[in-house]
């Protein structure tokens, strides 16, 4: 949960942060068109949107992009929202859906520009592949649906309840997944040394 | 206790960072370096990603533009009573406007395995569809699951309980079982649709392939009711096949009014 709640930086806008409880409160407003909700909404829920679209794969204009994309589709869909229901899940299920539209877009641009001759370039994975923290060289490594569960839970603070949720699943396979992450993330640290991050292994 | 055991225990947690462990978890993971590190990186704050103040506005900007009041969907119960409604309504009318010649020479448990089952699947993609409405909604099965379901189970009512006998003029037979199958279907999915479009769809073409089922399934319905050719073949063809047509309508009409990827290279919007 920390993860939402703890931002408070200028870099939205000097908009305080909003404790998790009162994002249903926030989003609620938003729908009754009150000019604070969506600072207060975009403030909250941003910086951690920013951290799932990253560690999902994108570079940081990409994940910027997505961002953008994600809060048009929420502006268009905020009618589907219900007052009293869990916001993180409703917004993580319509991020994933524009990170999925935009996974699809791009495989389209690259295999044409494959036909075409011109080698496509790794959409993305630069910037994580260049990232010094640990956890996300890590968690880079891990397949598309572990990926996706675990950076949720920890990039996002949400539940295992809310993971199921915003993913179409249940909580049994979320947990399935989590646990095969768990089991990946082990042979990857047990294959490279915790310590090292991407800038030493480049010295090296 | 061993590291296999330290995974299961980290996945039964509710959130990340994991909470306490247990002693004996404890015990392990204080003795056992991979798993420390494992902890470690878990527990490790989120990697810094600050929003450029300059995108925080312009995101700010675009929607305080178009910030007007919207009315929240009402719950799903009472979509998927619509959807139940739209459902009944031509079966209903099939009955009122055609002469009951299929039903007529039915026993009780074929008409119960037959109706029984429509209904059932009728109502599994009433609640699915008003599931579908809104985003992250709680979901009974995914809908493509639920689609194909629902296809195989009635094909498989349908083969098993009706025999198969050679006819002639089976093809005329079956475009016009097809037709007047897809007559009743047809504006029952619309209907469906239409309903559909208040909610939000993330995947159109999915919730289209199942409003063209629903309406088929009424189609369905109606030609069980109404036509006397009990042959497997017909019925499979013709009315299974009527079911099949929508929901394959149903998915190629809402690809074409909402294509789920757009042309053009990955861009900024708001910039």
């Amino acid at each position: 949960m920390e993860g939402v709640e703890q931002r408070t930086e200028d870099g939205a806008g000097g908009v305080s942060p909003q404790p998790l409880a009162s994002l249903e409160h926030w989003m609620s407003r938003y729908q009754q068109a009150d000019p604070a909700a969506p600072d207060a909404l975009i403030a909250s829920i941003s910086p951690a949107l920013l951290r799932f679209f990253r560690y999902n794969s994108a570079s940081r204009e990409h994940a910027e992009d997505l961002l953008q994309e994600t809060w048009l589709k929420i502006h268009r869909m905020r009618h589907s929202y219900r007052p009293g229901e869990a916001v993180l899940p409703w917004v993580y299920a319509i991020a994933r859906h524009v990170r999925v539209d935009s996974y699809r877009r791009v495989r389209r641009i690259v295999a044409h520009e494959a036909s075409a001759d011109v080698l496509p370039e790794a959409v993305g994975r630069k910037d994580v592949v260049e990232s010094t923290l640990q956890f996300d060289a890590l968690v880079a490594q891990l397949p598309d649906s572990q990926r996706e569960v675990i950076v949720m839970l920890k990039a996002a603070g949400m539940t295992v309840e809310e993971v199921a949720r915003a993913t179409s699943t249940t909580v049994g396979a979320v947990k399935l997944k989590a646990h095969r992450a768990y089991e990946s993330l082990r042979t990857f640290l047990t294959s490279r040394p915790p310590q090292r991050t991407g800038k030493s292994e480049g010295a090296q | 206790m061993n590291c296999a055991d330290i995974d299961r225990a980290l996945a039964r947690q509710n959130t990340l960072p994991p909470d306490a462990l247990t002693a004996e978890a404890g015990e392990h993971v204080r003795n056992c370096p991979r798993c420390r590190a494992l902890l470690e990186v878990l527990s490790a704050p989120p990697s810094d990603s600050e929003l450029r103040p300059e995108l925080a506005s312009a995101i700010r900007e675009h929607i305080g533009r178009n910030l007007v009041a919207v009315r929240p969907l009402r719950p799903a119960r009472y979509y998927a009573s619509g959807f139940a409604l739209i459902f009944l309504t031509p079966i209903a009318a099939g009955i009122a406007i055609l002469r009951a010649s299929g039903i007529a020479g039915m026993s009780a448990p074929m008409i119960a395995i037959v109706f029984g089952g429509l209904a059932v699947c009728g109502g599994l993609l009433a609640i699915s569809l008003a599931a579908e409405m809104a985003p992250a909604s709680r979901r009974l099965l995914p809908p493509a699951a639920l689609i194909g379901g629902i296809l195989l189970a009635v094909a498989a009512i349908l083969w098993a309980l009706f025999p198969y006998h050679p006819e002639t003029r089976f093809w005329l037979q079956a475009a016009k079982c097809l037709l007047l199958g897809i007559g009743f279907a047809a504006p029952t999915a619309a209907l469906a649709w239409a309903l559909l479009r208040r909610g939000a769809l993330l995947s159109p073409a999915v919730s289209g392939a199942a409003a063209g089922l629903l309406g088929g399934l009424a189609g369905v319905a109606v030609l069980e009711i109404h036509c006397p050719d009990w042959n497997v073949a017909h019925i499979l063809v013709a009315h299974w096949g009527t079911a099949l047509a929508c929901a394959a309508a149903g998915l190629l009409a809402a690809r074409r009014a909402d294509p789920p990827v757009r042309t053009g290279p990955p861009g900024p919007v708001l910039r």
